[in-house]
């Protein structure tokens, strides 16, 4: 931070600026928090240093010290509050007359450095009075060559070495020149002198009053008045600028008028400062404002000045646009009391006196935007224009050059001050008519103070409109309600719309940006408040019948009404939600809510307004029409129907929708509120068609579209039979609901397992006697179970495809499924043989060798392998085991020589029973092994 | 918690088949129970009574004054005094309650002549050689006092005794079939007694009130008469004795007609309810602007208008435009 440092010598100092700050504090009685506690701590750090130094004082002034006199001045505050409108006339001239009023003259000591370093590059002054402390440079030439350096000394006396002493003080620089050359030349014969000052005495001086920093200053000798309070920091705006004091030893030396200075340019005032002088600045004097049309608007000071003439002088005189014949001044009266005064400018009328505290209102002329136009929006000159009688629209815009790039011609809108009854009023016109044919109706005569707004087609009109609706608004009231109306849904610019009164549904739908393609034409609806009960009621509109020239559904627009369009994406219930559930909350005792709904085959089904009349063809009509996959036969309504007026009861009708059955209600239904319609679909009607997969040793493989009822065997009459390499037997066939269901039994496997595995935490083993730590086991467990997971189901089904295909029949044919996939292989003729074996590999398949052969084959079975356990995976999928195996001949328990078939599997687990003698685990990793080798199978296949 | 649901069950099925009864009385008894409560534990004394007692409210005045539109032209019942509805319900014999309130739906009826008739079915107990005749059933006009003077005794003049239902609702068939104008035709019945062979039965009467003459019709061996074709349009309603929460397999969503409990339209003012909705269509619009006549106070209405709820034009030309 960069600070300032004053050289302040003597305590007293110090004491006078603790003083003051007081004084200060007690005066701004209603100074803020902040600037108290700013004070504070200026005075704080003044009190911090004096320890330093006992002789001189170092204060630190932080440079916020200039921020502390911006803050406006009591005084200032006053008049700005002052200065808030006081009729609805000076509310207009409000923003012509400047609000916030600033003391005049103080800115001219913000912002100059406040150094007080000795200005000493400039001329001596002829007439600075020497005094002690000066110092002279004496050249002594000619005869000699010497320079001295001489003080002045306290005596007032410059010792001249071979010449004696010389008094000086007192003497002007001139003189004293004269004196030392004299004294000098006469001693000394033919020596020639050069005398100059070289360095100037520092003056003490005392600064107090109303000065930002009052104190003691060291100054250079030949400051003047002005310096000092420049480089002081300046006077505060508490001070006065007119009645400058400077005392020299008690009498009253000079008064300085600083507004001489200022306005005038007059300085004779600003005296040398002596050694000792003192300047005191007295509190302000009366003070006036002056607002508005002057050249200055500013809080003078008064010191001569008597009356109104006199202090619009010192502001510079008034202005050319001001009102000379109405000019207020607000003065505080004896009864404490504003009040306001007229006051005429005219030249020689003006000697109304001035009293403290007066403000002067100078009110721009009238009638200096009487006569204009206002051209705004989407033009390329907007601003204002000149009225002059007979105005027209094509005169404003003369041509259509002055509209910028996308300009919309349908609509444009003039907002009018009704001089009659003071209300704002809004006129749509067609653009293109009023440029193009000057003689047509939307050529309309301009009013002066007319606001012409022209729109775009592509940015909403909302942001433009708002000040017009606000405007609208604050100048409704309850016998007249606010000329508004409200767009929704399917327009273009959807929003807040000013009424044109008199203006019907289409004119302004075509302000709001016209009719959108896809706008529901049977369809929209306008919610309308009943002015006098404030109750919400809908209308129906149908557009075709407006458009063809039905005058019932282009209505005249009323204030406050609201027009929702719809289209067919628009969410049609959301959008009328929030009337709907208005409509709903009023409704009371006795009445029904005309809400009717409607469900199922319709495009937009939710609840609509019932509006009086409503047929269940109106209903569905609302609803956006029926769907493709409607049942166009019947609907079914439900009705609440009230018994004996209290009890209430749901009766449902069918609705005849063909009016095939003259019994049944038909479309022309009358709805009764609380009526709910819902439409069926149509009978096994297929809105997703169903898609199966065939490939592999196909004829035709690919997707095809199946019916409701196909079957395998009606499907493959489509796709052209097998190739004579088909594999019936392997065939592949996959479904998507079986594969969910696999899915979710492996997820709730998994699940138990892990459960299992929390459980063998706590619980001892079934071999008390093993060794190993229960958790090592069960980790390992995990771990190999995890390994052998399949990651996904794959939903393969064992199907007889070669029964299903050739027979056709109930019993054996597969009824297809959406999704279904079926991959039909090649003929394979080997056996392969994976898992705990020397050896895996495949073998080729022979009809003579059976699953153990095929094991012996690979070498046999590991010493970790679990033999009986070995599975066949045979080629349609089925999985057998060894063990379970039913024609088993051999030993009890001993593995069975099961049958394979071309393209099978075969696996020999791990024995789990090495790892952990568990039961319960062995049999779910039972369970993963089948589904493991399955999934490899097919994993195999399918690449 | 299960007792409170049950308790509003209760309370809702109350207020139902009470709710023509202009009596607040709504105590209810709950006896003290272990596991699942029983529906007719909850019955309430009131309900019960109330069986007992039938205060008519004709609905004259509101077909006058609504000037409902008639739906149909023939009304026929057919009440079932079969061995089926043999035991008691809600204290009363089940035959004499299918009559009870067959008598309730004529006394609620507007008081003027109607083509209609009532037929009573009971089980033969031996097989019929012959079927009975078709030209004895027959419609004619009736006042609803002389339709309620047929039903005295469990046999009305026009009786039909075959060996089931669905043989007298083919005979009923005939009867509709051949009928002029549109009938509503309401059964009367035990729920046990709709199987599926009366399910097939009023199937074949739909169909043959259904279809023109053109439609060709295979005709059951055990009919002995032509299947003419009236191409008139029926109403099948259907009243169930006995358990009031049963609905019917006759329930059709896209035909005329439904079933109910004969407790729900048992009151007087579901009783009002139901035959209004059996032999009116709806007040009349003439004027045909969405307003009934009877709410509306501009009756000539030109079409295309949009209207208020009071049927008048909601911008009248000559009202003062704003």
């Amino acid at each position: 931070m960069k600070t300032q440092t004053v050289i302040v010598s003597g305590l007293f100092t110090l004491c006078m600026a603790l003083n003051s700050a007081q004084a200060q504090n007690e005066r701004m009685g209603v100074a803020t928090y902040e600037e108290k506690q700013r004070r504070e701590a200026i005075v704080s750090a003044q009190m911090a240093k004096p320890e330093n130094d006992n002789a001189e004082l170092r204060l630190i002034i932080p440079e916020e010290k200039v921020v502390l006199d911006v803050a406006p001045s009591q005084l200032e505050k006053n008049v700005s509050k002052s200065l808030r409108p006081v009729t609805l006339e000076e509310e207009i001239q409000q923003q012509r007359v400047q609000s916030k009023l600033e003391l005049f003259g103080y800115e001219m000591f913000a912002g100059i450095a406040t150094t007080f370093a000795p200005v000493s590059d400039m001329p001596v002054p002829r007439d600075y009075i020497i005094g002690p402390g000066d110092t002279f440079t004496v050249q002594a030439f000619a005869a000699t060559n010497v320079q001295y350096h001489l003080t002045v000394t306290r005596d007032g006396v410059l010792l001249i070495p071979d010449a004696g002493a010389v008094t000086v003080s007192g003497l002007t620089f001139e003189e004293a020149k004269l004196a030392i050359s004299e004294a000098i030349e006469t001693k000394r014969i033919g020596i020639k002198t050069l005398v100059t000052l070289s360095e100037f005495r520092s003056i003490q001086i005392m600064l107090v009053g109303e000065v930002s920093t009052p104190g003691s200053y060291s100054l250079s000798g030949f400051s003047t008045l002005i310096n000092a309070l420049v480089s002081s920091g300046g006077i505060k705006r508490t001070g006065s600028l007119r009645n400058i004091q400077v005392k020299r030893q008690g009498e009253l030396i000079t008064t300085l008028d600083l507004y001489e200075l200022l306005l005038k340019g007059d300085d004779s005032a600003n005296v040398y400062l002596r050694q000792g002088d003192l300047i005191f600045v007295p509190p302000v004097g009366s003070t006036v404002g002056v607002a508005g049309e002057v050249l200055r608007p500013a809080i003078y000071e008064l010191k001569y000045e008597q009356n109104v003439d006199e202090v619009l002088a010192l502001a510079g005189g008034i202005l050319p646009t001001a009102n000379t014949r109405n000019a207020q001044i607000e003065r505080i009266s004896g009864s404490g009391m504003y009040t306001l005064m007229q006051a005429d400018l005219t030249a020689g009328r003006n000697a109304v006196s001035v009293a403290n505290g007066d403000l002067i209102r100078v009110f721009p002329v009238l009638n200096k935007m009487e006569d204009v136009v206002l051209l705004s929006g989407h033009v390329l000159t907007p601003g204002g224009f000149q009225w002059f009688e007979g105005m027209k629209v094509s005169d404003l815009i003369q041509s259509k050059d002055i509209l910028r790039q996308g300009a919309e011609f349908e609509a444009a809108m003039i907002q009018r001050e009704n001089r009659e009854d003071k209300r704002t009023e809004v006129i749509y016109f067609n653009l293109w008519n009023a440029i193009s044919s000057p003689y047509s109706n939307d050529n309309l005569t301009l009013h002066p103070r007319d606001q012409v707004v022209i729109f775009d087609t592509h940015s909403p009109r909302a942001g433009q409109l708002e000040k017009v609706v606000t405007k609208l608004e604050n100048e409704a009231t309850a016998d007249s309600p606010v000329k508004i109306v409200e767009f929704k849904g399917a327009v273009p610019h959807p929003g807040t719309y000013p009424l044109h009164t008199g203006r019907r549904l289409l004119d302004m739908v075509q302000y709001a940006g016209g009719l959108e393609a896809g706008v529901d034409l049977n369809y929209a609806l306008l919610a309308r408040t009943d002015l006098i009960s404030d109750r919400l009621y809908f209308i129906k509109i149908a557009l075709r019948e407006a458009l063809n020239g039905n005058s019932d559904h282009n209505p005249l627009l009323q204030p406050k009404d609201k027009i929702y369009l719809f289209n067919k994406d628009i969410d049609r219930a959301s959008l009328i939600q929030t009337p709907l559930e208005r409509v709903q909350r009023e409704t009371q005792f006795g009445q029904q809510a005309p809400v009717v709904q409607v469900s199922g085959s319709v495009f937009h089904p939710g609840a609509y307004p019932m509006v009086p009349g409503m047929r269940v063809e109106d209903l569905i009509a609302a609803a956006g029409g029926m769907k493709e996959e409607a049942y166009g036969l019947a609907a079914t309504l439900s009705r609440q129907v009230l018994i004996g007026s209290e009890f209430s009861r749901t009766d449902s009708r069918a609705i005849s929708l063909s009016s095939a059955d003259p019994l049944l209600d038909n479309p022309k239904l009358i709805l009764h509120p609380k009526d709910h319609l819902v439409l069926r679909v149509k009978p096994e009607w297929v809105q997703t068609p169903k898609f199966v997969e065939i490939e592999g040793e196909i004829t035709f493989p690919g997707k095809y579209r199946v019916d409701k009822r196909e079957t395998l065997c009606s499907l493959m009459q489509k796709v052209g039979g097998f190739t004579e390499d088909a594999y019936l037997f392997g065939t592949v066939f996959l479904r998507e609901s079986v594969r969910q269901k696999e899915q979710k039994a492996l997820d709730r496997m998994f699940g138990e397992l892990e459960r299992l595995l929390a459980d063998s935490h706590i619980s001892q083993g079934v071999n008390k006697d093993e060794k190993m730590p229960k958790d090592q086991r069960a980790k390992d467990v995990f771990d190999v179970i995890k390994k052998m997971s399949p990651e996904k189901a794959l939903g393969r089904m064992v199907v007889d495809v070669h029964s299903a295909v050739t027979r056709c029949d109930e019993a054996s044919d597969i009824v297809l499924e959406n999704g279904d996939r079926i991959i039909v292989p090649k003929y394979q003729d080997d056996v392969s043989v994976i898992g705990q074996v020397y050896f895996p590999t495949s073998h080729k398949y022979r009809s003579d060798r059976a699953a153990l052969d095929y094991i012996g084959l690979s070498g046999g079975v590991k010493e970790l392998a679990q033999y009986e356990h070995a599975y066949i995976v045979q080629a349609n999928g089925e999985v057998m085991s060894v063990r379970s195996s039913t024609n088993s001949w051999g030993w009890f328990n001993s593995p069975a020589n099961v049958r394979v078939t071309p393209g099978s599997t075969i696996f020999v687990p791990l024995s789990v029973d090495r790892i952990n003698g568990r039961e319960s685990v062995e049999k779910w990793v039972d369970i993963f092994y089948k589904n493991i080798i399955s999934t490899a199978m097919l994993a195999n296949l399918l690449n | 918690m299960e007792l409170q649901r049950w308790y509003h069950v209760i309370l809702i099925t109350a207020a139902l088949g009470l709710s023509g009864c202009i009596a607040t009385e709504n105590l209810v008894h709950v006896p003290a129970h272990h596991g699942m409560a029983k529906v007719s534990e909850y019955d309430t004394s009131l309900h019960q009574r109330s069986v007992h007692i039938f205060n008519p409210m004709p609905i004259d005045s509101r077909v006058s004054r609504l000037k409902l539109q008639p739906r149909v032209a023939h009304l026929v019942f057919v009440v079932d005094q079969s061995s089926a509805l043999k035991g008691e319900s809600r204290g009363l014999d089940m035959r004499f309650y299918a009559r009870e309130v067959t008598r309730r739906f004529v006394k609620t009826m507007p008081n003027q002549p109607l083509s209609s008739t009532i037929v009573t079915y009971r089980d033969a107990t031996t097989t019929q050689i012959y079927a009975p005749l078709d030209a004895r059933l027959s419609v004619s006009p009736h006042h609803p006092d002389e339709l309620a003077l047929l039903l005295n005794n469990g046999r009305a003049a026009q009786h039909i005794e075959v060996q089931s239902l669905s043989l007298a609702l083919d005979y009923v068939s005939e009867l509709v079939g051949n009928l002029q104008g549109p009938s509503a035709v309401i059964l009367v019945t035990a729920w046990s007694q709709i199987d599926n062979s009366v399910e097939q039965a009023v199937m074949r009467m739909r169909q043959r009130t259904e279809f023109g003459s053109d439609a060709h019709v295979v005709v059951p061996e055990s009919a002995s008469v032509a299947w003419p074709q009236s191409h008139a349009g029926l109403c099948f309603y259907t009243v169930g004795v006995g358990n009031r929460m049963s609905r019917s397999r006759l329930e059709s969503a896209d035909s005329c007609g439904f079933s109910a409990a004969v407790d729900k339209v048992a009151q007087p003012g579901t009783m009002a309810n139901f035959v209004e909705t059996v032999l009116y269509k709806g007040p009349s619009d003439h004027d045909n602007d969405g307003i009934y006549d009877y709410q509306d106070r501009c009756p000539f209405t030109p079409s295309g208008k949009i209207v208020d709820y009071s049927g008048c034009s909601r911008f009248p030309a000559s009202r003062q435009e704003y």
